[in-house]
């Protein structure tokens, strides 16, 4: 099911202003995770078979979630609907400096603007946006339903 | 399963954890107890963690982005504004191998079973997503352990890069 807010134009714009960044995720993925790229990639195909709209649909990741935060504390959570063989890929937005704490290992992660974590989504992660040094953001992309 | 950076490995076993934090499940509050969790402290280095089957739990790569494509992916297309004079299709992943004792380098064609062509484009990296990401750990290929082996460096052909290094990502294995 698509979210409602997908056919809102600003976020169609959006979704288009990001595709490069989500085609370098995707290239990312097929090397780290082949299978799981792969799976993502033919449920995009199926989905669009099963559909009748003329309007390609406008999606540019193999994930089937996105969700951005922006100058957020988040409390611990985990994915609910997470698997242990999947992954979820987390992407530091912004020019500031955040921290990504992985409550379960006792990780505090250095969540740089250009950072990268791909993560099980069976642990509880807290993020910590605080904007230090500009604004910073946090883009996580997830199959299934959202974190 | 490809490694990288840094390897850590926890002493549990992952499929257990899963099992007492899967949906439905009341959290244990001292789960701890029974996973003996570790305290891995702050990290800011590549770093893969593994549990002690060699699981991936995470992978976790900083400033793998280069900041100045992050900033300015809104405008994308004039960031990378000089690869769109070039001819369509020019523009290609290769794949060297360093086993390949020729130096020949391997071009991935559209066939490579690893990428996908965009459905709406018909081409890697096609239309609004013509370019590569040849910073992307050029910065930190040299900091690696040298256990590590590399497996996988996507490259940019020869002569189209025109802004330092050409080198664009880098996997590794652990030897």
């Amino acid at each position: 099911m698509q979210s409602a807010s997908l056919k809102l134009p600003e976020v169609q714009e959006w979704l288009h202003q990001s595709e490069p960044m989500e085609s370098l995720a995707n290239a990312i993925l097929s090397i780290v995770h082949p299978d799981l790229h792969q799976v993502g990639f033919e449920a995009n195909q199926a989905y669009e078979a099963s559909t009748e709209s003329d309007k390609p649909r406008d999606w540019p990741s193999v994930y089937s979630g996105i969700d951005i935060i922006v100058n957020r504390l988040t409390p611990p959570h985990c994915d609910a609907g997470g698997t242990a063989s999947s992954y979820d890929l987390l992407i530091s937005l912004g020019e500031g400096h955040a921290d990504l704490h992985l409550t379960d290992l006792g990780a505090q992660l250095k969540y740089w603007p250009g950072t990268l974590a791909f993560l099980t989504g069976r642990f509880w992660s807290m993020l910590c946006l605080n904007g230090r040094g500009g604004e910073s953001g946090s883009c996580s992309l997830y199959e299934g339903s959202s974190p | 399963m490809t490694f990288i950076g840094d390897l850590v490995a926890v002493e549990w076993d992952f499929n257990r954890f899963s099992q007492a934090t899967k949906v439905g499940v009341k959290r244990k509050e001292n789960l701890e107890v029974f996973f003996q969790m570790a305290r891995l402290g702050k990290v800011d280095k590549p770093t893969t963690i593994v549990d002690r089957h060699g699981k991936l739990l995470v992978w976790y790569l900083p400033n793998i982005f280069f900041p100045g494509c992050m900033v300015c992916f809104p405008q994308a297309d004039s960031y990378f504004g000089y690869i769109h004079g070039l001819p369509v299709g020019k523009i290609q992943l290769c794949c060297k191998r360093p086993e390949d004792s020729s130096g020949i380098l391997q071009l991935f064609n559209l066939a490579c079973p690893k990428f996908h062509s965009p459905q709406r484009e018909g081409k890697i990296w096609h239309g609004n997503s013509n370019y590569c990401p040849w910073n992307i750990y050029a910065g930190l290929k040299s900091k690696f352990h040298p256990k590590m082996t590399l497996i996988y460096e996507l490259i940019y052909p020869p002569g189209l890069a025109t802004c330092g290094s050409n080198c664009a990502i880098c996997f590794f294995k652990t030897t």
